[in-house]
């Protein structure tokens, strides 16, 4: 246990340093607030932009902040991804290629407790970030648009919070079998999105998909329930999770054997 | 120009802020750094000339330790 908190230490340390605190919520917030506010000011954007005939009238229906907030997931589905992917693709190909890998597994740690390390670490930067962003969004959606229930609002992005939950075991994994960091990000986001696709291909088949988090969250806006579906969603989430997780560990052990 | 000042700067204003901090944070670290992958002016162009794009890049390419 020492050891992973000393190791959870220098992951924050690490965070901090290569200004992954600072830029990941940045961003994330500026995607999240853009989507009301875009939203919000359409009208106006389609009169300076489009070159539209005079006299031409476009009815746009005001959104309302359930579906504003939905926009928002999906924004997070598509950049937001990406931006996670790339974020933690040099998380072990970095200490790998430099060296410090070496060092550290010198000393009595065990290959469970740095990569839980790691992927607690990171955990923590997204997992911030992204609500950060999601709850500044639901503020600008209820200033702008109508009132979303607060409950809703943090029901939605627990059950979102499973993708990056996700998103983090599969990079790691990844990040065990390749060297180079833009291979990492590749088959990560590859991955990723065939997953989605899949999902959204073969609804019958894929009900356990973690495709469906985004699907699951919307509903839980929509609908303002908890359905049975969002349970089996989560859950194969998890196991998905831990199973990438486990792989993560086992491949580390491998290459730390042979010495990479 | 009517449209522009139809808009509520206040709900912008958090935007741009966001932006600016962003900027100016790249900025520091780029300057700060020994060395970078790359000319070091050529990334504190774009850092300054791409829109957020910019200092993500910087971020994830830029800096020569990870």
């Amino acid at each position: 246990m020492r050891n992973f908190i000393i190791l959870f230490r220098k992951e924050m340390k690490e965070g901090a340093r290569s200004g992954k605190w600072v830029w990941l919520p940045i961003v994330l917030m500026v995607i999240g607030i853009s989507q009301p506010l875009t939203n919000f000011y359409m009208p106006q954007i389609l009169e300076m932009a489009g070159n539209l005939p005079e006299g031409a009238v476009i009815e746009i229906p005001m959104p309302s902040g359930e579906e504003v907030l939905i926009g928002t997931l999906s924004q997070y589905g598509t950049i937001g991804t990406l931006l996670f992917v790339l974020a933690m693709m040099n998380v072990i190909s970095h200490e790998r290629q430099t060296g410090a890998l070496a060092f550290v597994m010198m000393r009595p740690v065990s290959a469970f407790q740095y990569m839980a390390s790691k992927y607690v670490a990171q955990l923590c930067i997204l997992l911030i970030s992204l609500a950060a962003s999601y709850i500044l969004t639901w503020y600008y959606t209820n200033i702008l648009f109508d009132h979303v229930a607060w409950t809703l609002m943090l029901a939605s992005l627990a059950v979102y919070s499973l993708w990056i939950v996700f998103l983090v075991a599969v990079t790691l994994f990844v990040g065990t079998l390749l060297r180079s960091s833009g291979g990492i990000a590749g088959v990560s986001v590859v991955f990723l999105s065939v997953i989605s696709l899949l999902t959204t291909l073969l609804p019958k088949y894929m009900e356990w998909s973690p495709g469906n988090l985004r699907a699951e969250a919307s509903n839980i806006l929509l609908e303002g329930e908890w359905g049975s579906s969002a349970t089996l969603v989560s859950l194969s989430t998890l196991a998905l999770s831990v199973l990438f997780l486990g792989l993560a560990v086992y491949m580390f052990k491998k290459f730390e054997r042979f010495g990479e | 120009m009517g449209v522009l000042t139809e808009v509520n700067w206040a709900l912008i204003a958090p935007l741009i802020v966001l932006q600016l901090i962003l900027m100016v944070f790249a900025l520091v670290n780029c300057v700060k750094q020994e060395e970078t992958n790359g000319p070091k002016w050529m990334w504190i162009l774009i850092i300054i000339f791409v829109n957020i794009v910019g200092p993500v890049l910087y971020f994830l390419m830029g800096r020569k330790n990870g």
